[in-house]
């Protein structure tokens, strides 16, 4: 294995950490914190898989992630902290 | 090896999604079980799929489900008394708990439906499905419900500013008992 290789091996061994915070979790705050910390660990691995297979349009795929996977956790959180009032 | 650890993730969360007892709880699985799917899509070379499934699957799909979530509304009651069965109606006139209670559900806009049920209230507790259940005494009025309810702290402090003088008892049931949403 090469070191990129590792390192998203790594990466994908971090995930599945996390992951059992989600599962546990005892608060929904937990897991919504699990699921924040999985889409950074994502987007992670997205470049890591770009320098590997030498792909750049990856890149933008990592790039619509980090755009927009904040908007889920920012509603989740709106939608817990207004008790079920999102507007 | 790789792909045997994402897929393997993805079999489990889509599992525990589909058996969570919490609504709020399916979502952020859902949102887990999105993205590490269209990771997949990309391990399997497919950048575009993973492209839709990052924009519909983890953000889209959210907002729908939450807005969905807020739109749940049904509220259901179980009412259980030590005395005999009683009209549902003559009990509402008899007890202006009960009525003021629906009123006020109806107020924030959720639709209380109430039941009345022979039941003893261990039974009613162990297998219905409720948001609240009621048990009233000639003395007392015991009141259950789920301890992360957000509609239940609303009517835990009406209850208390508007009924005080009654003898009421407010329990809450651990996480993970049979209360949905």
């Amino acid at each position: 294995m090469t070191f990129l290789e590792t390192t998203l091996f790594v990466i994908a061994i971090y995930i599945v950490l996390v992951l059992v915070r989600v599962i546990l979790g005892p608060t929904i705050w937990d897991r919504l914190l699990g699921l924040n910390a999985i889409s950074a660990k994502i987007i992670m691995s997205i470049i890591i898989l770009s320098l590997i297979t030498g792909q750049s349009y990856l890149l933008d795929v990592a790039l619509v992630y980090a755009l927009l996977g904040f908007i889920s956790t920012v509603l989740i959180a709106r939608f817990i902290e207004k008790k079920g009032d999102i507007s | 090896m790789i792909e045997d650890i994402f897929l393997i993730t993805l079999v489990i969360l889509a599992i525990i999604a589909l058996n969570t007892k919490k609504l709020r709880r399916a979502v952020v699985y859902l949102g887990v079980f999105s993205l590490v799917s269209s990771f997949v899509y990309l391990l399997y070379g497919a950048p575009d799929v993973a492209i839709a499934e990052a924009i519909i699957g983890s953000t889209i799909t959210t907002v729908l489900y939450l807005v969905a979530l807020r739109k749940y509304k049904v509220f259901s009651i179980y009412y259980t008394n030590d005395s005999n069965f009683q009209d549902i109606r003559l009990l509402k006139s008899e007890s202006p708990f009960l009525y003021n209670l629906e009123t006020f559900l109806v107020k924030r806009e959720m639709e209380p439906q109430i039941i009345y049920s022979r039941e003893p209230i261990e039974t009613v507790l162990a297998q219905e499905k409720f948001d609240l259940a009621i048990h009233h005494t000639d003395q007392d009025i015991w009141i259950y419900g789920c301890a992360e309810d957000y509609q239940f702290d609303a009517v835990e402090d009406y209850l208390l500013t508007n009924h005080g003088d009654l003898n009421l008892h407010l329990m809450r049931c651990a996480e993970g008992e049979d209360n949905e949403a």
